[in-house]
């Protein structure tokens, strides 16, 4: 990441790219949400968001770090890859209404950063922007 | 240093409601009458709309997704010139027979007529191009949606939509490039600055008063058109001041304002028009992102079980993000996108007291809590978006209410679509159409405006939006807003001749 982050600090990207990589993992010949492109998009979007948001992300960014500590002896970005799905997984789905959303904001911009991704559009077969002739005149010949 | 402009009107906010007002006080402005509108969001012209969905969350507040307290839902709306209308779809409901008549019944309005309000529906349709989409428009995410509901025997109606020269890129939800979509970005706002009215974009109004309002003007976003201030405190004075500033922000503004007398009910009794998508992956490509994306609704269900099922489309971010997955489970089922089939339910809720908007500070706060009569709804409109789905040859039906990710036959719908599946933060209800707040009535303890919009107590101060239903408009509000501020806009002008 050679340009400076605008709203990510060394230890809450590190967290972040961690959860992201659960969220859209990589696989061979396609990229994950933890890809440079796709946290850079994140990374722009997370510093427009209001104050109190962004405040309120980082420390759920704290609170999933350290959170394992208390079952698996270890931060998350330190897991193994299982075990933080498994994690990201009991967040989603916890009693604990705080957990769900802050997991909720989390995925929302794992998942704004790869699907902005053309790349990504090109797997989805999703075309982007049309610039090609428009459609009804098409379908009129 | 604070600058002052001194006004006879002044419209807060540019959408459906205010647009419609600026644009009908125009030849005022044309025979000497001082008329601005001041819009929170930037004026973004159809060059900016790059056709790029992440990019164009910037037409939204809070980028699309304004949450509830408790998370239960997100509202989404637009923070541009053009309000809300330079983000729809263009989907043009009259407010159904008997909607407005019930208003003035229920709540003294008896200046409100339903005969008046039902000419004006004609005569803005013609305005604004409403019309019902020929066969050619028709593409396959709205053809499975047709062919399925036929299949099952309901009822299926187009919706009228106000476009012209529509080229089908299919972006209607990130801004018009090509101005085919005739929200008030081109229609009203131009005829209103045409006609002499000053458009004042980046502006936020703080405060209303008896006689004006303050706020702050900010510089113009890069892309953006700039206005004819320079950024800056500014204090309007104003023998009119005109809220149309939306639901959320009408509410908000009126409550952070302090007025003396203000009613309790102000920010009170908000719908929202809760809604849910889902999905039907059918075996075919249905490039639901090739031409106009929305056509037909049922309202099979309006009168039973409250609810109306319509077409929807939604670009990959949007789509992935309702999903109540993620992994490498959602990445495969997002790899067949182009093979979704999508539509949207959407609940008319009961307007109640509790569910409000209220200030804390200077911020906006939505405390919204779906009834159990929306669950239900909700619950049961999933399962027959997904009857509907495999009526029409879906392979596999995405609810978010739903225990499994997904169900591949009919016969599982009602084991697997369960309310308690319905979790706050796990999924998020949505809603486009945030209604009431600064409801019209006769008396102002359970209502914030006369039948003209005009504020309880402060006759200069007129709301002019979907703040002002006393109940749920059960369909998209957009002609409604419009044909109420065109009301209210004949009273304006009368007031200053």
């Amino acid at each position: 990441m050679p340009e400076p982050l605008l709203f990510f600090t060394e230890d809450t990207l590190r967290t972040f790219r961690a959860a992201a990589g659960c969220i859209v993992p990589s696989e061979p010949g396609s990229e994950g949400a933890d890809s440079d492109a796709a946290l850079r998009i994140a990374d722009r979007a997370l510093s427009e968001r209001p104050e109190r948001d962004r405040r309120l992300l980082s420390t759920f960014l704290k609170l999933i770090e350290l959170l394992p500590v208390l079952r698996y002896g270890r931060r998350f970005s330190s897991l193994e890859r299982g075990r933080q799905a498994a994690f990201l997984h009991f967040l989603e789905t916890t009693r604990v209404a705080k957990l769900r959303q802050g997991f909720f904001g989390l995925k929302a911009f794992a998942l704004m950063g790869y699907y902005a991704l053309d790349d990504t559009w090109r797997e989805l077969a999703y075309p982007g922007p049309r610039l090609d002739a428009p459609y009804y005149q098409l379908r009129r010949g | 240093m604070v600058r002052l402009i001194e006004l006879d009107v002044l419209v807060i906010g540019s959408g459906a409601g205010g647009g419609t007002v600026a644009s009908r006080l125009a030849h005022l402005a044309g025979a000497g009458a001082r008329i601005a509108v001041a819009e929170a969001g930037p004026f973004w012209g159809r060059d900016a709309f790059d056709m790029r969905e992440v990019d164009m969350l910037k037409l939204f507040k809070d980028n699309g997704a304004v949450p509830s307290k408790n998370f239960e839902i997100a509202v989404s709306a637009a923070e541009c010139v053009g309000g809300s209308t330079s983000v729809y779809t263009g989907v043009t409901f009259r407010a159904p027979e008997g909607l407005i008549a019930s208003w003035a019944r229920d709540f003294g309005l008896r200046e409100l007529s339903e005969s008046d309000v039902q000419e004006r529906f004609s005569r803005i349709e013609e305005e604004i191009d409403a019309h019902f989409p020929g066969p050619e428009m028709e593409n396959r995410n709205n053809r499975i949606f047709r062919e399925g509901c036929e299949r099952l025997g309901l009822p299926v109606k187009p919706f009228r939509v106000n476009i012209r020269d529509c080229v089908g890129c299919g972006f209607c939800n990130l801004g018009c490039p090509y101005g085919a979509k005739r929200g008030t970005l081109e229609v009203q706002i131009p005829r209103a600055i045409a006609g002499g009215v000053e458009l004042i974009p980046n502006c936020r109004i703080m405060r209303v008063f008896d006689g004006g309002a303050e706020g702050v003007i900010f510089a113009p976003p890069r892309g953006s058109r700039p206005g004819p201030h320079d950024p800056g405190e500014v204090r309007f004075s104003a023998k009119v001041v005109v809220i149309a500033a939306g639901t959320l922000g009408s509410s908000a503004l009126l409550l952070r304002s302090n007025l003396p007398n203000l009613s309790p009910a102000c920010g009170r009794y908000v719908t929202l028009h809760p809604a849910l998508t889902s999905f039907g992956r059918m075996r075919d490509a249905v490039r639901g992102f090739d031409g106009f994306p929305k056509l037909y609704y049922t309202d099979h269900f309006s009168e039973s079980h409250h609810y109306y099922i319509e077409t929807a489309f939604y670009f990959p971010f949007v789509t992935a993000k309702s999903l109540p997955k993620f992994g490498a489970e959602l990445k495969g089922f997002m790899r067949d996108y182009q093979c979704l089939a999508c539509a949207i339910t959407l609940v008319h809720d009961e307007a109640e007291e509790r569910n409000r908007i209220r200030v804390q500070g200077d911020r906006m706060v939505l405390d919204y809590r779906l009834s159990r009569a929306s669950r239900e709804a909700l619950v049961h409109s999933q399962r027959e978006a997904g009857r509907i789905y495999f009526a029409a040859g879906a392979e596999e039906y995405v609810s978010l209410v739903s225990e499994r990710f997904s169900v591949s036959r009919p016969t599982e719908l009602e084991q697997n679509i369960r309310q308690e599946s319905l979790m706050s933060g796990k999924v998020v209800v949505s809603s486009a159409h945030p209604m009431g707040g600064c409801r019209m009535g006769s008396d102002p303890e359970t209502s914030v405006t006369d039948a003209f919009g005009r504020v309880h107590g402060h006759p200069g101060l007129v709301v002019a939006d979907a703040s002002l239903f006393p109940t749920s408009s059960k369909v998209n509000p957009y002609l409604t807003i419009m044909a109420l501020a065109e009301r209210n806009a004949v009273l304006i002008a009368r007031s200053l001749v």
